[in-house]
């Protein structure tokens, strides 16, 4: 019988990622890639007309959604992106109706026809900074998924930095994982070391708020309200330095070797920082230090500073750099555990992609290089750090690879935080 | 068998008796001819050496003949076909007249909507065509749900005869295991490092082969 458990198990594990921006899903045998729509819903307004079109549901997910939008003010509203920020409070009830109905999507999606199926062995990843509650509601929503229409024969939950090492094959070191809203530091030694973990107040969204303050000193004020523009400036002319002072004097320098007109595709949009070309540095420093004095004079003219927020027993810091991060959360192992884990720094997420222009390459860097750098003025040195390659897919991967291989029999447990809830006793 | 020129002498009676002239006979069509009522009526006559096929083309040729505006009627020995089959005769508008050892009798063709005051002008029944079908189609859709009947409970039974294999192939197994000496271990056991013994029918992606975390996460619980 429990060969025909684990045999049943390895047929139909399923992997489940709540990234900030998109959820990726997929069962096993989806190969080497999940499936991937982005990680929000849609509430639509219950007028006559969506009546007549069929829309009885509540919440609208996956890619559908775009048939649905209307515009106008309201649409911010009805848009809901549950984890932009990694967690969800308690008591969003929009949110946590949002995860429910992309989860029961994915499940359907691929629910086999006939017989002998009785349900799915999901793995979710959840931030490492998740509180109890996040998994306690998630448990709840999939046993009722299980009871109500069978698409759930056991579940787990697993944090995604352990996601990201197992994907990698990387059984010692420091994950970072670096999303929207925040970037955790998670060690691990053939499991995640809790307590340990540490969070930043800060991702991809601090260095969208820099590229928006470059944009408006630039002239291009008018522009700087449109998100998604903004992301598209940032990720083709921002600049990771390997030390921001000598960036800026080359920069001044050479004005020409930094300066780049940008032509926003398919519109007749071309964004030329001109002799403000130099602040193009500002935008990958600010992500891995935001400590240097030439922040201060955004910080006084208006843009928010990142600052320490708690959620549940969970620090997130605001203004700490990335290296002094890495420190800290190796400094909370064991001291035989320290090397072994500076050895191994796996960073992940599109906030570590910055590109080096074969003009720039004497000061600029990728983001390895600048933690290397950054480690090394702490003094430590011989460090190896790996970007993860195609990092959008990790988390999901490594929920298969968990799914595949924690036995069927070994059960749930709040003290571990790990095995199988089992919906099907 | 009773004699041709007896059959016709009968149906001539009794269509005189209805009130009808004979007009004419036809031997090649075996067919008998009577005007009246602002009408003509046709008689197809089949006799004990005829079987269903001439019963056929007996009713396809009287449908030609009612199409042309004239009154059709086969004359049959009573014991050719069944009252069924007579019945779908009638609905296309056929009369018949069944002839047996007590003389002739008639079933009149039955008529499409048949208002109140057009009845009994032509001696036809007053059945509903609608009410009919609703009843044929009533039957067919019976003849369906008995038909799934049986095939569910031929699954039962095949369903019976697995459990009942399933039930004597786990006793055997059992008894195996309890031949299995103690200090001799399972032979089939859960090997994580040895992907390709796992499972054959999937293939594995490869960030799954080769992945330390097998062992690791194996040996949990």
């Amino acid at each position: 019988m429990e060969m025909h458990d684990e045999d049943y198990k390895k047929r139909y594990v399923f992997g489940t990622d709540y990234g900030t921006s998109e959820f990726k899903y997929g069962p096993i045998t989806q190969g080497e890639r999940p499936l991937v729509v982005e990680n929000r819903g849609y509430f639509p307004e219950k007028t006559i007309l969506s009546q007549i079109m069929g829309v009885d549901r509540e919440v609208i997910v996956g890619k559908d959604i775009t048939l649905f939008l209307e515009s106008g003010a309201e649409l911010a509203t009805r848009l809901i992106y549950p984890m932009r920020e990694g967690i969800i409070m308690k008591d969003d009830v929009k949110a946590w109706k949002v995860v429910r109905e992309l989860m029961r999507h994915a499940l359907e999606e691929f629910k086999p026809k006939g017989w002998g199926f009785n349900g799915f062995y999901v793995v979710a990843a959840l931030s490492a900074v998740a509180p109890r509650y996040m998994y306690e509601k998630f448990f709840e929503m999939l046993e009722s998924m299980a009871k109500e229409a069978g698409l759930v024969h056991s579940a787990t939950i697993i944090s995604q930095p352990l996601a990201v090492a197992i994907a990698h094959k990387k059984t010692s070191c420091v994950v970072v994982e670096s999303g929207h809203g925040n970037t955790q530091f998670a060690p691990i030694s053939r499991a995640p070391i809790r307590g340990a973990v540490i969070a930043l107040n800060r991702g991809g969204s601090d260095a969208n708020a820099i590229m928006t303050e470059i944009l408006k000193d630039a002239g291009y004020g008018d522009l700087a309200a449109e998100e998604t523009l903004v992301r598209k400036v940032k990720e083709n002319l921002g600049l990771l330095p390997a030390d921001l002072n000598s960036a800026i004097s080359f920069a001044k320098n050479n004005p020409d070797a930094v300066r780049t007109v940008y032509s926003v595709p398919g519109t007749r949009l071309k964004i030329d920082l001109a002799e403000n070309s130099w602040t193009r540095f500002l935008v990958g420093e600010y992500v891995f230090n935001p400590n240097h004095e030439i922040f201060q004079s955004y910080f006084k003219r208006g843009m928010p500073r990142p600052r320490d927020t708690k959620v549940g027993d969970v620090v997130f810091y605001g203004m700490l750099n990335m290296a002094e991060a890495i420190i800290s959360a190796v400094e909370k192992c064991p001291v035989e555990l320290q090397p072994l884990l500076y050895s191994q720094i796996l960073l992940s997420g599109g906030n570590f992609s910055w590109r080096v222009p074969e003009k720039l390459k004497n000061v600029c860097v990728d983001s390895a290089t600048k933690i290397k750098r950054m480690m090394a003025e702490k003094g430590i040195e011989n460090i190896e750090v790996t970007m993860a390659s195609e990092p959008q897919y990790s988390v999901w991967r490594g929920c298969i690879v968990y799914g595949y291989a924690v036995p069927a029999s070994y059960s749930w447990s709040w003290e571990k935080m790990e095995g199988w809830m089992n919906f099907c006793k | 068998m009773v004699p041709r020129t007896i059959l016709e002498r009968n149906v001539i009676s009794y269509m005189s008796r209805q009130g009808l002239r004979f007009d004419s006979g036809s031997v090649e069509e075996d067919t008998l001819r009577f005007v009246g009522n602002s009408s003509t009526y046709v008689v197809k006559i089949l006799d004990d050496t005829d079987g269903r096929l001439e019963l056929i083309s007996a009713a396809l040729q009287s449908a030609f003949w009612a199409a042309k505006g004239e009154k059709p009627y086969i004359l049959v020995p009573k014991n050719m076909s069944s009252m069924d089959e007579f019945m779908v005769i009638r609905l296309h508008g056929i009369g018949l007249l069944l002839y047996g050892p007590h003389g002739i009798e008639e079933l009149p063709p039955i008529v499409k909507n048949i208002k109140h005051d057009e009845m009994g002008n032509e001696g036809s029944v007053p059945i509903k065509y609608e009410e009919v079908l609703q009843v044929l189609e009533r039957i067919e859709r019976l003849e369906r749900v008995v038909y799934k009947v049986n095939e569910i409970d031929a699954l039962v039974a095949r369903l019976e005869r697995l459990e009942v294999a399933y039930n004597e192939l786990s006793n055997k197994l059992l008894s195996f295991e309890g031949m299995r000496p103690l200090h001799v271990k399972p032979t089939v056991q859960y090997v994580p490092d040895k992907i390709a013994n796992l499972n054959s029918e999937i293939e594995l992606p490869s960030f799954v082969k080769d992945n330390p975390w097998l062992d690791i996460l194996a040996g949990k619980g």
